[in-house]
């Protein structure tokens, strides 16, 4: 869901909550799709914080992201505590298991 | 002549630190009593229950701890006697002296108490994964194991309070060569943490098994007859640092010792479900004690 002002919004886009004006008189029920003319007569309003569809896949795209990288500088660490260490297949092995007991908690 | 001379400055330094080590706190006479008790085939649960109802905190961390998750006993115990009779004495011993060693060492400098805070941790960490790792071997006592691993860097915390000097210089040597702290101990001091833990051990009349596992926590190979606890503990330490359990006092993992490793047998299969239940109960129990 996303969050924007009138100025903001674009024909197609779909409201996820009813809008009202300052005088809570429904403007729009929710599930409206956008037209020109639905935007214009909401901006003649002045209507603020108009929830409408999409974001979601932006924001788990980022949070995706960023787990990875915290991932990767959890490897990284290992990487280092281990690295005198890792001719051993033992400690191979506790290290493939130590990194992923700790990326599991990113997640 | 080399040789010679080192050994010399290492004995002037262990005579000053048992100097040291005769100003450490004692064990509480509350703890003493109870390993006695625990000792002795003729006490029974009442005798315990007697002693630790003398103690209104120690009854009240006790009842605390038995009706906490780690435990997940279904019912609600509310006497110390029933919570002697489900854990069993030695259980009650470990968990006393685990939360008396808490108290001992507190501090006021807010740094340090924040560093003593995260070595427990470590300790903890290691109780629960030697426990762990007994419980997997079919180990005689498993308990015993939790206290070992509880006590093998109690020489780390005594070099950080009562040595604070050699302390800081060995920590700003692990910190500027990012080494671990066994090696920087024995550069900077020329002894480590395992000889300072052996001589609490030894002040505390600790059973020999306790101080020989402290002492060869690093080298299990020395350890003798007690092989087999002190390779557990050594390897509970190393799984610790791995999963980040509090801190050792370094950044690095140390070697695996071979001895160690043929001698509790274990196959490289069991090393993820081992950390796994480590993982759940060191979560459980630090919940609890805390």
């Amino acid at each position: 869901m996303l969050v924007l002002n009138s100025d903001e919004l674009k024909p197609g886009m779909i409201l996820t909550k009813p809008v009202r004006n300052f005088q809570g008189v429904l403007l729009l029920n929710e599930g409206t799709e956008l037209s020109e003319k639905s935007i214009r007569m909401l901006k003649s309003w002045g209507v603020v914080e108009i929830r409408v569809e999409g974001g979601d896949d932006e924001d788990e795209g980022r949070k995706v992201e960023l787990n990875s990288k915290v991932k990767e500088s959890i490897e990284r660490e290992l990487e280092e505590k281990f690295s005198e260490v890792l001719e051993d297949e033992i400690m191979v092995e506790i290290m493939r298991v130590a990194v992923r007991l700790s990326s599991r908690e990113v997640e | 002549m080399v040789t010679k001379k080192i050994s010399k400055t290492k004995l002037t330094d262990l005579t000053r630190i048992i100097r040291r080590v005769e100003d450490l706190p004692t064990l509480p006479r509350i703890v003493l009593k109870i390993t006695e008790l625990v000792n002795s085939p003729k006490s029974s649960a009442r005798d315990l229950a007697g002693v630790i109802t003398d103690d209104q905190i120690l009854t009240a961390r006790l009842l605390k701890f038995v009706n906490s998750s780690f435990y997940g006993f279904p019912q609600n115990i509310s006497t110390a006697t029933d919570a002697i009779v489900l854990l069993g004495f030695d259980a009650i011993r470990n968990l006393l002296l685990t939360t008396s060693m808490f108290d001992l060492f507190s501090n006021k400098n807010k740094e340090i108490e924040l560093k003593r805070e995260k070595m427990w941790d470590h300790s903890l960490g290691c109780a629960v994964a030697a426990k762990v790792i007994g419980n997997y071997l079919r180990y005689d006592n498993p308990e015993e194991l939790f206290v070992s691993g509880l006590l093998h860097d109690i020489g780390k915390i005594v070099e950080m309070l009562f040595l604070p000097d050699d302390f800081e210089g060995v920590v700003s040597m692990v910190e500027d060569k990012n080494i671990l702290m066994l090696a920087a101990e024995d550069h900077v001091l020329g002894y480590t943490h395992a000889d300072v833990g052996r001589l609490l051990a030894e002040r505390w009349n600790l059973p020999s098994k306790l101080v020989t596992v402290i002492a060869c926590h690093h080298q299990p190979g020395l350890a003798g007859r007690f092989l087999q606890e002190a390779a557990i503990v050594h390897i509970a330490d190393i799984l610790c640092r791995a999963m980040n359990i509090g801190w050792g006092g370094d950044n690095k993992i140390p070697p695996l010792d071979k001895k160690a490793w043929e001698n509790i047998q274990l196959k490289l299969s069991a090393i993820e479900p081992i950390m796994q239940e480590i993982e759940n109960q060191f979560r459980d129990i630090s919940s609890s004690i805390k």
